[in-house]
């Protein structure tokens, strides 16, 4: 049979683009199409206006003490970590920034942004300021100020539209790029923008002008002059090395980045039990790499899973009996990694070498967490901790969700699990933290911890409250993921069992990801709501940034008088979470969009 | 013919299976030959597709035996998991994974059951793409595939791991007409390089052409048991003869 050929003309010939629209047919369109809908723009109009107007007018009072904020902010950020180590807290921001940039490159961060979107956006934002100006009780300078900036914000952005006429619908921004002008802006904001201060010399409630950030705009205009760097660093290492190995030392080094920080960059490491530590540590490695060599050989079979099961139970047998804290979790991951074996490595030569070299480098790991851990700290405070403020409440967030993400998904994967004992377990732990406050889980952490862990086990504060984060996330956790673990299709379940694969392959590979996945909107909400519960560990007798605010620099008067700051401060705070809450949204829906490829 | 001297791949003998009071196979005993293509014909409901999901143990069967390649069907996980990557299946709703692309698709199962380095799995992967006509959607995603596209991945992930028997459970039923040829063409294609096949299946011209056997399934027993001709020009029951009217 002959192929036909009919030919069809182009789409784009049939349907020619509707006529643009003015904005007074927009707004007929989607705010004054009937009666209701335009009573309800109005009233939505009107909530507007006297929300800006409040807002504004409470801000720039004559009687607001904002130098309170601008004073304090060291204190607000790390409070009483001492300045002269503070090269210790730029180090680590400069890790995770370079770790950032890097990961930008690695994993292609950032799309192409329509010219007409980012001129419309830089418009509309101009329009905004506009409006603010003009329903705000600005004085009458700084009101033509404002309408001057709205005004050049408007004309840039259809100007730049315009100009760039038939070309805009063909022309990209890269997203990166407006990224790092709006950071840019920022940093430049540091330097320009001036702020009151308390005079030295004059008397209380007198103040002056002077910079925003005096002392940390330099830093922070080196951090961003690193990201970009370590960002372009990443596009050149991109192609030197393959990606996927790139890829999974970012990721193991994301990892290690919260200990290394928390643990030895920030409190500052004097070592303990080096030595023991040390022989503890190789000798593990020696003896257990031959172990798991042997116990990988698919020749072994049925003995290779019989002997890895023995040295489960002495793993376990260990914390019955008295040992070292590091033997016993030496025994436990090498009975985790021998039963792992036959899954992972088994069969090619490369492969268990490779299994290998990931338990020598989980030995090495473990080994300098504990040394960590039973580290002496450095930074000296009047506190019994060196973490306090935004940093604390970073170091609680981080380490909760971090901690609790493995346990939810080990108690969603128990609680849809087919085997009595874990699901029973499981369904018992989630009923019961679900059950109680957080705030009675962090009073439990400090007053019963000791209590539970008999074996002589006992933390510093934060990492007490931060476990208790943990468990308390991981029950609403384990709940959203058993959510995206029922809405996975049998047939997925059925295509991986066809294909040979065993019960954690399959779960590893297939139903997790896929899992996960589907309940990123929920996992985020679980993120955010855990980074604004960090701020019940006041009760607890820790200075989280909410702590500070509301009780210390509302009532300080040495050396300036901040009595009465309350409100001021409150506002502050309000601030810094949200714009650390909102950015975690908004990358939630890159997130969404990224992986929700091929799946539409 | 060489079948005729081949050795037995599949014994099945007096099979029987229960889905609560339903009793969806009423002893089936069959024999199926290495390089042998049996279609399985048969009303829905019939038990054609659950003795073929019997056979790689996604449902286990209550009494009777089956034997595949040798070993006997029990509750042995590693039995099961040892047949199971020996028994290719191509299901009807595809079930690719969503998250994965097309490639990753087929070398999934290589790579961590097979434990082939990702190399090999990958020029493997290329290799049977070429195969069902594809290559050029590798890195693509399954939700960016045409259905038959789809069954075709799913038909190359199931070779990836050079199984030794290929199930096929009404591959063509989700499709849209204008794609059941491509999918029909591969399977064509693998009956004719020696692959041993068991395909349940609506497609009559397929069973006629490509078939060595028929096997007419009908209130969880084989009805009908013959070459393609024999089936469909002298069936001996009349539930065949029935069915036959139905169809043709």
């Amino acid at each position: 049979m002959a192929e036909k050929k009919i030919i069809l003309p182009e789409i784009e010939e049939l349907a020619p683009e509707p006529p643009p629209k003015g904005p007074v047919v927009w707004m007929k369109d989607n705010l004054f199409y009937s009666v209701s809908s335009t009573i309800l723009t109005l009233l939505g109009l009107l909530i507007a206006v006297l929300f800006i107007r409040g807002m504004v007018g409470f801000i720039l009072a004559d009687e607001r003490k904002w130098e309170a904020i601008t004073t304090n902010m060291r204190l607000l950020m790390v409070q009483a970590y001492p300045q002269e180590a503070s090269w210790r807290l730029w180090l680590a921001l400069g890790i995770i920034f370079v770790l950032l940039g890097l990961s930008l490159a690695f994993w292609h961060a950032g799309g192409k942004a329509e010219p007409r979107k980012v001129g419309r956006a830089v418009a509309a934002a101009g329009g905004f300021v506009v409006f603010v100006v003009l329903v705000a009780p600005f004085e009458t300078n700084a009101r033509v100020f404002g309408l001057i900036i709205g005004g050049v914000l408007i004309v840039a952005g259809l100007g730049a539209v315009r100009l760039l006429g038939e070309r805009a619908k063909e022309a990209t921004v890269p997203v990166l790029l407006i990224a790092a002008i709006l950071a840019g802006v920022a940093v430049a904001a540091l330097w320009l923008i001036q702020v009151p201060v308390p005079d030295p010399e004059g008397g209380v409630g007198e103040s002056q002008l002077a910079g925003i950030a005096t002392t940390t705009s330099g830093p922070w205009t080196i951090l961003y002059l690193v990201t970009i760097a370590s960002y372009f660093l990443g596009l050149f290492l991109r192609r030197v090395i393959p990606e996927r190995a790139g890829r999974l030392a970012l990721v193991v080094l994301w990892t290690m980045a919260f200990p290394i920080i928390v643990l030895h960059l920030a409190r500052g490491v004097e070592f303990q039990n080096v030595g023991q530590y040390l022989t503890i540590g190789v000798a593990f490695a020696a003896v257990g790499s031959l172990i798991i060599w042997f116990l990988a050989d698919p020749a072994r079979g049925e003995l290779g899973r019989g002997l890895a099961g023995l040295l489960l139970v002495i793993a376990i047998a260990s914390w019955v009996v008295s040992a070292l804290i590091l033997i016993r979790l030496m025994l436990l991951l090498l009975a985790l990694f021998a039963l792992g074996g036959p899954t992972f490595a088994g069969g090619e030569r490369a492969t268990r070498i490779r299994y290998v070299g990931v338990w020598v480098g989980a030995v090495v790991i473990t080994v300098y967490m504990m040394l960590l851990a039973t580290g002496v700290s450095l930074v000296q405070t009047s506190n019994e901790t060196v973490f306090g403020g935004f940093f604390l409440t970073w170091i609680l967030a981080i380490g909760g969700i971090a901690l609790s993400f493995p346990m939810g998904v080990v108690l969603a994967l128990g609680r849809t699990s087919t085997m009595p004992i874990f699901r029973l377990l499981s369904t018992i732990y989630i009923e019961l933290v679900r059950g109680v406050p957080l705030i009675t889980w962090l009073l439990v952490s400090i007053v019963v911890f000791p209590i539970l862990f008999p074996l002589g086990v006992n933390f510093v504060a934060p990492a007490k409250v931060t476990l208790f984060i943990a468990f308390f996330s991981a029950a609403y956790l384990a709940e959203n993921v058993r959510g995206g673990l029922q809405a996975i299709s049998k047939g997925q379940t059925e295509a991986a069992n066809a294909l040979g694969m065993t019960t954690l392959q399959r779960t590893v590979f297939i139903t997790l990801p896929q899992a996960l996945r589907a309940v990123i909107p929920a996992l985020v909400g679980q993120v955010i709501a855990i980074f604004k519960d960090t701020s019940l560990v006041a009760i607890v007798g820790l200075f989280d940034i909410l702590k500070i605010g509301r009780d210390i620099i509302p009532t300080q008067t040495q050396p300036y008088n901040f009595l009465g700051s309350l409100r001021e401060s409150l506002l502050a705070v309000a601030v810094f979470y949200w714009i650390f809450t909102f950015i975690f949204s908004r990358i939630s829906l890159q997130l969404e969009e990224r992986l929700g490829v091929g799946k539409r | 013919m060489q079948i005729e001297n081949a050795k037995d791949i599949i014994v099945c003998d007096g099979v029987k299976k229960w889905f609560g009071d339903f009793q969806a196979l009423k002893g089936v005993t069959t024999t199926i030959k290495e390089q042998e293509v049996v279609v399985v014909i048969g009303p829905s409901g019939s038990g054609k597709s659950t003795l073929i999901r019997c056979i790689n143990r996604l449902e286990a069967h209550q009494e009777g035996s089956i034997v595949v390649d040798g070993i006997e069907l029990t509750n042995d996980l590693r039995n099961i998991e040892k047949i199971r990557s020996e028994v290719g299946m191509v299901f009807q709703q595809f079930n690719l994974f969503p998250h994965l692309t097309v490639m990753d698709n087929i070398t999934l199962a290589p790579m961590w059951v097979r434990k082939k380095p990702r190399d090999e799995a990958e020029e493997t992967g290329m290799e049977l793409l070429e195969r069902v006509g594809i290559p050029e959607q590798a890195n693509k995603y399954p939700g960016q595939l045409s259905g038959g596209q789809q069954q075709r991945v799913a038909i190359a992930r199931a070779l990836a791991m050079r199984p030794k028997i290929m199930l096929f459970d009404e591959p063509t039923s989700a499709l849209d007409p204008e794609m059941i040829k491509e999918v029909l063409d591969v399977m064509k294609e693998l009956a004719l390089s020696g692959m041993t096949m068991i395909v349940v299946t609506h497609e009559m011209g397929f069973a006629r052409e490509v078939a060595d056997r028929v096997l007419f399934f009908d209130y969880g027993t084989i009805v009908e048991d013959g070459t393609p001709e024999h089936f469909f020009t002298n069936p001996q029951h009349d539930r065949t003869k029935l069915f036959l009217s139905q169809i043709l």
